[in-house]
């Protein structure tokens, strides 16, 4: 039998490779296959090259590629199928762990918070980049894959926007509008100019655009319902109202002080008046503080403050509390409220052994009991009035403490 | 010769129980022994051989080993514990689906 030397050989093997075969062992492979096929059909009368002229077609339909083509997607297969197997499941472990975490959100029952943290986790995390990897593959044209990419991270960007926001955790808005920042002025604009260029997917991109530009613009809308004028107006109403109460105290007060003319309860009302005015500057300087803080040195009214950080649970939390919790059991408080809670104690007790205990209980700084999301809880007086409320109700917290000195002080000008 | 579409579904089956029938066999030495088994009916091509033997090899089905003949290297493919498994399952699989396929194709009417 006819044995091919070296130099043919290689010549086969530089064929086999300058026609697509990539992978060496596919390269030997093949190589060996035909040198046993050109061995057979060799014969004294035949030339190399004729032979091999007539063998190499007969490996494949169009092209040699196909073999090493078709080896890539067999060896890729199996991944493949693993990967879609696993988006789709965890696309049904969101849609499922979603639906329920929202229901028990919306129930205000317990586990909430972490079916609705795993859903949006599986979605950001898992479901969008396989999706993307997946989907990208099938799509030949670049401009496919970057208009699917850029889908792909407006939708990571959404679900995480809308985890922090459920959360309560920093950074949601900052996120949701670089989300929207992106659907509008990236997504879109590349998806329309893309699509309408050709005349099949003309009418269909046209009417998709609109569709996205209308929920897109939906959630926008949704982003400012968060204060209303109204709201603004109430709070601010409610603010003035308590002014108006503190200073008309505080001038019948002073007025009170006036018509005291006896030398030894003026010594006494003086006594009182000193107490007063220091226990409202030790509230003033806890207020004024936690206030200060928030403006970051920018000189803002306690009403622009209130509409700023209107609704805001985290400001208070993070100014009185370590770990903002919202839960009593796991918070931990800073020294601002309980220094605040001894001068009022002491103050109470200046009324309650010079006047009457009666008068001197107006001031409440007893615990009591609160609804917490895990149930009712017997809490201190820093967790029943300050522990996860909005900013304006802390606010108005303070001012009642305020008003509830300037009445005790009223009643007891003798 | 069958059409290229029977013998696509058929082909792994065919490699695996040939292997697990033999201690190791190369490519070309596949495609001559189906020829000869089958009276050249069923002739396997190398664009779907090879791929096959590949994917096969990647699944820890079958085993190599490489040798030196003349000017070139030859792949001998043999069939590991799992592979035999495998091609026991294939085959008798494939046993039931003829077995399904008559009937359906009511090639033997008094069959059922």
């Amino acid at each position: 039998m006819y044995v091919l030397d070296k130099s043919q050989v290689d010549y086969i093997l530089n064929d086999i490779r300058r026609n697509g075969i990539e992978t060496e062992e596919l390269q030997y492979n093949l190589l060996d296959h035909i040198c046993c096929v050109v061995e057979n059909e060799m014969s004294p009368d035949t030339s190399f090259e004729a032979v091999y002229a007539n063998v190499l077609p007969r490996f494949f339909k169009h092209q040699l590629r196909e073999i090493q083509e078709e080896t890539n997607l067999l060896l890729t297969f199996k991944n493949y199928y693993a990967m879609k197997k696993v988006m789709i499941n965890s696309g049904l472990f969101t849609a499922v762990t979603f639906t329920v975490g929202s229901i028990l959100k919306l129930l205000h029952l317990p586990g909430a918070a972490i079916l609705l943290l795993l859903g949006i986790a599986s979605m950001s995390f898992v479901f969008l980049p396989l999706f993307f990897l997946l989907k990208s593959k099938e799509e030949k044209v670049k401009s496919a894959k970057v208009i699917l990419g850029t889908g792909v991270v407006f939708g990571i960007l959404f679900c995480l926007s809308t985890l922090f926001k459920v959360m309560h955790w920093p950074y949601a808005d900052l996120m949701w509008f670089f989300a929207l920042g992106i659907l509008f002025f990236v997504f879109l604009p590349l998806f329309y100019f893309t699509g309408i260029r050709k005349p099949e997917t003309k009418m269909n991109t046209i009417l998709a655009s609109i569709m996205i530009l209308t929920v897109g613009g939906l959630l926008f809308t949704l982003t400012n319902l968060r204060s209303s004028l109204n709201k603004e107006s109430a709070i601010s109403a409610a603010n003035a109202y308590y002014a108006r109460c503190l200073d008309r105290t505080k001038s019948s007060n002073v007025h009170k002080y006036t018509q005291q003319n006896i030398d030894s309860l003026e010594v006494k009302n003086d006594a009182l008046k000193q107490e007063v005015e220091a226990i409202i500057s030790t509230i003033n300087g806890v207020k004024n503080g936690f206030y200060a803080h928030l403006s970051e040195g920018e000189k803002i009214s306690e009403l622009e403050l209130c509409n700023r950080f209107n609704g805001d649970f985290e400001s208070v939390a993070a100014y009185f509390f370590k770990q903002s919790k919202m839960n009593p059991e796991e918070d931990k408080l800073k020294s601002h409220l309980p220094n605040l809670k001894a001068a009022l104690e002491k103050f109470k007790e200046f009324v309650g052994s010079n006047y009457t205990k009666d008068v001197a209980s107006i001031l409440d700084v007893e615990g009591g009991k609160r609804l917490y999301k895990t149930g009712v809880k017997q809490v201190s007086w820093e967790f029943l009035y300050f522990n996860a409320v909005p900013f304006e109700v802390a606010v108005r917290n303070f001012n009642q403490l305020e008003l509830s000195i300037r009445i005790i002080e009223s009643t007891c000008i003798q | 010769m069958y059409s290229s579409e029977l013998i696509k579904g058929t082909l792994k089956t065919i490699i695996l129980k040939l292997l697990s029938d033999s201690d190791e066999m190369y490519g070309y030495e596949l495609t001559q022994r189906v020829k000869e088994l089958t009276g050249g009916k069923i002739q396997l091509t190398e664009g779907a051989l090879y791929p096959t033997l590949h994917a096969l090899e990647a699944q820890g089905v079958l085993s190599t080993n490489v040798v030196n003949v003349g000017n070139r290297i030859r792949k001998y493919y043999s069939i590991t514990p799992t592979g035999k498994q495998l091609a026991n399952d294939k085959v008798n699989e494939y046993a039931d689906f003829i077995h399904t396929m008559t009937f359906l194709l009511g090639l033997k009417p008094n069959m059922g």
